[in-house]
């Protein structure tokens, strides 16, 4: 997957070792592609502008590409609701249990990680961000 | 340690955790040209090349997968760190106050650097209110 100037990135916190944790920085942080050098492309330096002001230039490799999710998507789904997260074991029967009631939060911004969406919420509870795959997104029809 | 691996500092030098950061930061090794000297882009994107003797110097932890059984116990959960030792005996919780009760924000493995893979202890971090907290999973008890 190759960046292009104006794709938005964030920092990858995920590896080999890591695949299937999250780690969800307190808050999260973007930024634009401003340059690219070469094709782009995971061993190439990408320049990036974030949300802070701050620009890094780092090889493309230890970036995640975020995109934008289809419109409609967002606003008939998620805009202005709330959700719990959906848990989904690896071992079943225990899947479809829902997240503790601690999780309930407002949706923050959805958004694809390398084209996976994902929903990003702040708890009521203590405004933490978290990070959910939207299939595991539960919207809240009484809240 | 290689480039692509995630990395935490580890503060705490005794088990279970005596000190606490607000939060405690994750980055990405980018490059790692020789022992002791890598470069980490942190998830505040601070970059930051190192210039320790050697890797075990730098007091690093690899950041890994969790046990399966670990997340399966403490994922979407609430949580309130055990204190066998404390004032109410009976309470599972021991003398933890339950104003302590957190949100699981992470759970993963912490294996130093330099050590077999995977052979790290599985940690939790969590949140209660504004405050972080983070210790080995087996210091936890899941509140209903």
């Amino acid at each position: 997957m190759a960046f292009v100037v104006g794709n938005r990135a964030r920092v990858k916190l995920s590896s080999a070792a890591l695949a299937a944790g999250v780690l969800c920085p307190q808050p999260p942080l973007l930024g634009v592609v401003i340059a690219i050098a070469g094709g782009g492309g995971a061993a190439d330096n990408i320049t990036v502008s974030f949300a802070d002001g701050r620009e890094v230039v780092v090889h493309g490799a230890f970036l995640d590409l975020i995109g934008d999710v289809a419109s409609s998507v967002i606003r008939n789904g998620f805009l202005d609701r709330v959700v719990n997260g959906w848990i989904t074991p690896p071992n079943p029967p225990a899947a479809g249990v829902p997240y503790m009631a601690a999780y309930t939060g407002r949706v923050v911004d959805v958004y694809t990680v390398d084209a996976a969406i994902k929903v990003l919420i702040a708890a009521l509870q203590n405004g933490m961000f978290y990070e959910l795959p939207v299939a595991n997104v539960n919207i809240l029809g009484d809240r | 340690m290689a480039a692509g691996d995630i990395v935490s500092p580890r503060i705490n030098t005794a088990s279970p955790s005596t000190m606490q950061l607000q939060p405690p930061h994750f980055g990405n090794i980018t490059a790692h040209a020789a022992p002791g000297s890598p470069t980490v882009i942190w998830d505040n994107v601070n970059v930051q090349t190192y210039a320790a003797a050697n890797d075990a110097n730098l007091n690093f932890d690899v950041i890994e997968d969790p046990e399966d059984a670990t997340n399966e116990a403490f994922v979407g959960q609430n949580v309130l760190r055990v204190s066998p030792s404390g004032a109410t005996a009976a309470d599972p919780a021991g003398g933890t106050s339950r104003e302590f009760v957190g949100i699981v924000l992470a759970i993963y493995k912490r294996t130093p650097l330099g050590n077999t893979p995977g052979s790290g202890n599985d940690y939790l971090l969590v949140k209660s209110g504004e405050l972080y907290f983070e210790d080995q999973a087996t210091q936890f008890t899941v509140v209903i």
